[in-house]
């Protein structure tokens, strides 16, 4: 999981694997925080309120 | 005392939609405690007393477990495929059911990952797979991938949380659910790479075993023909599942809840998908003799040992087979609803029998010549430690059914 | 503690006292004991000897120390991934036609590896065996009858070619087997496996097997447990290591006297030594030194499923057509009609 800590195995698949799984867990981290922030600043800046269209 | 209870909780029930009152929903889920409980005794024994409770032995390491295990993620696959018809093929009619898609897809993947903790003989060394991660094993694979699609189910699953109706009067969470809504193509997206990979890679479990002529195929650089076979079969299997637990629903909810046509794109596709994955199954089967032949495997051989006779190659293929394709294919028949039901249910138990062969009857099959054929089937530890999950599926449905807007077109096809 | 992880070269050579007979955590600050214990983790993990090890293994000051041993000019680590300097490749040779089928090398194997049993050790399916002698007959009527033994430890598999990967080691989703291109030899670290069991599900012999129980021992018994093997928690699968832990003492005995090499009587296992009829040899495959270079090379010799890839290091010997062709994958041929002892 740690692949720095702990046993740097240098083999492609390796970087492929664990590349993949951390670009995954970014994303979804990134686009957490991205709503959060948005529906933040909605509140605080008091727009857009109840006129969201949810489907 | 009875209007009381009936209001207790009204003011979290989604508006304009009709609910049992509180006292019929709180005996329908003490109900479903009685075997949540056996299964929890169940799971608690294979923790404290080890897997001697079970009729596992050193032939079968793999049982009813793992293959119930491959069995629900192929049918979760409902979630990710329905997402990526709707966020990302744009098929917009399907947005009135992949939010029921997505509470299936986290039951499953819930089960599966539980299912998992219990049949690992050190369940406390399960995170041994994420920090000695052996990236070249399909299993490894399979742990990361369902672990993160997980959490995109849940990610998924948050902006209905957020729309309940108390909660969405907090200014925050009603930002939070439409900024959330307005991320979801790019979530669908990050679950179908995901799911594209696990249901890939649990069909490499099998596959990658060369030392078992059974389950062993070629493939596609490091991925064996049951990698894609395995895709294919989840993808045509996991709509249908949606189907079946959204009906299983209507009956209980006694009043339709999705529109027919939303139903019928569904079906239509899983009946296309299962004739495309029918023909490449039977190529994957011609082809796969032959090599296993040269190792001196004779077709026979695998089918030699009763119960595993021929008659599991008809009922897998023909009558879980077939039959669900041609009734899927058929506008008529898929108008039937009791015909769409059977289909649908054909067809997921066709998926599970596929999962089930390919895990169990692997290691039934010896492969030295002076090993015995042993026979294996589970005891009520496995049985009940496995169901658990269907119990457990049940309460998070009512529950979810109860207080979230799951279904966007209820309030139309029943006004109040 | 041995960890038969560490067998395959990575563990330097020396400190005896890391061996004790029970899963002992290692002395020293441990972040997370708790957890440790709780998974009865006996090796190093995040403890301070595992940092030891760590540094160890990253070719630290403590591997420099015994690296220097038997591996000039390479790290043990690419010693162990690649084989790279003097490597040697352990196998065996068994003569069919003298085993009697005694069973004396399965209960050589039961005291050397301390495996344990249970009062009614009768359920074959669920015992724990390392080493394991199949009876086999030719299934022909009364006089023509013949039987065979075949005794079938861990084969060491190496893989070749399209299968590049031993069958069990490739599986393995934590790392917790390893092929060791340095000995040959397939290694199992008892603490890092969790259990999931797919490397049984790999292996075409059944050699693999799964602690279904926590091990236990009459009383009194535990004194006799050989001190040199951990025992096993439950929960884990373990097999045959081709008695490491000889190679283990065998090598600290020759660095102790300044040798770099070790003799082939230095190094035997349990079974072989334990063989009344002299039906085992051991020794490295690749040593024209040693008897299983020539033996192996005998027209009478064979391996078990060899048509599968497997590449396994222990062959046998047996001027019996039939009994040559049990070795093969099961073709439901006749004549092949065999049974376990
Ligand atoms: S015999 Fe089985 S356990 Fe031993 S190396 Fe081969 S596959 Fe692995
Ligand atoms: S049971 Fe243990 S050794 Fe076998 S594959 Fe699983 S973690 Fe690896």
């Amino acid at each position: 999981m740690f692949p720095f800590i702990f046993d740097w195995v240098s083999d492609p698949v390796h970087y492929v694997f664990m590349g993949s799984v951390y670009t995954v867990l970014i994303s979804l981290v990134i686009i957490l925080h991205y709503c959060a922030i948005r529906a933040f600043l909605d509140v605080i800046c008091k727009k857009g309120k109840g006129d969201h269209n949810h489907d | 005392m009875d209007s009381a209870s009936a209001s207790f909780d009204s003011a979290l029930i989604p508006e304009g939609v009709k609910r049992c009152k509180l006292k019929w929903f709180l005996l329908w889920i003490g109900i479903l405690h009685g075997p949540v409980m056996v299964g929890v005794v169940a799971t608690l024994m294979c923790w404290g007393l080890a897997l001697n409770v079970t009729y596992l032995n050193n032939n079968f390491p793999f049982g009813l477990w793992i293959a119930a295990d491959l069995g629900v993620i192929a049918l979760g696959a409902g979630a990710f495929f329905t997402g990526f018809l709707r966020y990302i093929l744009n098929i917009d009619e399907l947005k009135n059911i992949v939010n029921f898609a997505v509470v299936i897809g986290i039951m499953c993947y819930a089960a599966a990952q539980a299912i998992l903790g219990v049949d690992i003989g050190q369940p406390l060394r399960g995170w041994f797979i994420f920090w000695h991660a052996n990236v070249h094993s399909m299993l490894t694979e399979v742990a990361f991938c369902i672990t993160c699609y997980f959490m995109v189910l849940c990610i998924e699953y948050l902006p209905l949380i957020l729309e309940n109706r108390q909660i969405n009067k907090i200014g925050f969470f009603h930002g939070m659910a439409h900024h959330l809504h307005e991320a979801m193509p790019t979530i669908a997206a990050i679950g179908v790479f995901l799911s594209f990979f696990h249901q890939g890679s649990l069909g490499g479990v099998p596959g990658v075993l060369y030392g078992r002529p059974f389950a062993f195929r070629e493939g596609f650089l490091v991925w064996p023909w049951t990698f894609f076979l395995f895709i294919l079969s989840a993808i045509a299997a996991g709509p249908c599942f949606t189907i079946l637990i959204t009906w299983i629903t209507e009956k209980f909810a006694r009043k339709r809840l999705v529109k027919r046509n939303v139903i019928d794109i569904l079906a239509r596709i899983s009946g296309r998908l299962l004739v495309v994955y029918l023909v490449l199954k039977t190529i994957d089967t011609v082809y796969w003799v032959s090599i296993a032949g040269k190792v001196g495997a004779p077709f026979s051989s695998f089918y030699a040992n009763h119960p595993y006779g021929y008659w599991v190659l008809v009922l897998e293929l023909g009558i879980l087979g077939v039959i669900p394709a041609i009734i899927l294919l058929s506008t008529k028949a898929r108008q039937n609803e009791n015909l769409l039901v059977i289909a649908c249910l054909l067809n997921c138990a066709g998926i599970f029998m596929n999962r089930w062969i390919m895990t169990v009857q692997t290691l039934v099959v010896p492969v030295m010549s002076f090993d015995k054929f042993v026979s294996y089937h589970p005891n009520w530890v496995e049985y009940a430690s496995t169901l658990l999950y269907l119990w457990l599926g049940a309460i998070f449905i009512s529950i979810t059914y109860r207080y979230l807007p799951i279904f966007p077109q209820e309030k139309e096809l029943n006004p109040l | 503690m041995l960890r038969n992880a560490r067998q395959a070269g990575l563990e330097p050579i020396i400190p005896s006292f890391q061996y004790s007979i029970i899963p002992w955590p290692r002395p020293g600050f441990s972040l997370c004991g708790i957890l440790h214990l709780l998974s009865h983790q006996g090796g190093p993990g995040f403890s301070f000897g595992g940092i030891v090890q760590l540094l160890s293994r990253q070719g630290g000051p403590i591997a420099k120390r015994s690296e220097a041993s038997f591996y000039e000019g390479v790290t043990m680590k690419e010693a162990h991934h690649k084989g790279h300097g003097k490597t040697y490749k352990y196998g065996m040779v068994v003569d069919l036609d003298k085993c009697t089928g005694c069973g004396a090398c399965m209960v050589a194997c039961m005291a050397e590896n301390n495996l344990p049993f249970r009062k009614d050790n009768s359920d074959r399916l669920r015992s724990s065996l390392w080493m394991r002698v199949y009876k086999i007959s030719n299934g022909l009527p009364f006089p023509d009858m013949e039987i065979s033994y075949i005794p079938r430890p861990c084969q060491h598999c190496e893989g070749h070619g399209h299968h590049a990967a031993t069958p069990c080691v490739s599986v393995c989703p934590a790392c917790a087997t390893d092929y060791s291109h340095e000995t040959g030899i397939v290694s199992q670290i008892y603490t890092r496996c969790f259990g999931c069991r797919y490397c049984m599900a790999a292996c075409p012999y059944h050699v693999r097997i799964f602690n279904w129980w926590d091990p236990t021992w009459p009383k009194g018994m535990e004194k006799y447990l050989n001190p040199d093997v951990s025992v096993r928690m439950r929960g884990v699968v373990e097999k045959c290591s081709f008695c490491y832990h000889r190679l283990q003492r065998a090598r600290n005995k020759a660095y102790a006297e300044g040798r770099r090499e070790i003799h082939e009587d230095e190094y035997q296992t349990a079974c072989t030594q334990a063989c009344p009829a002299g039906a085992i040899t051991f020794g490295d495959l690749d040593n024209p030194e040693h008897k299983v270079y020539e033996l192996k090379k005998s027209r009478y010799a064979f391996r078990l499923l060899e048509e599968l890839g497997t590449n396994p290091k222990v062959y046998y010997v047996s001027t019996r057509d039939w009994v040559r062709k049990a070795g093969d994958v099961y073709t439901g041929k006749k004549g092949n009609d065999v049974m376990p002892a």
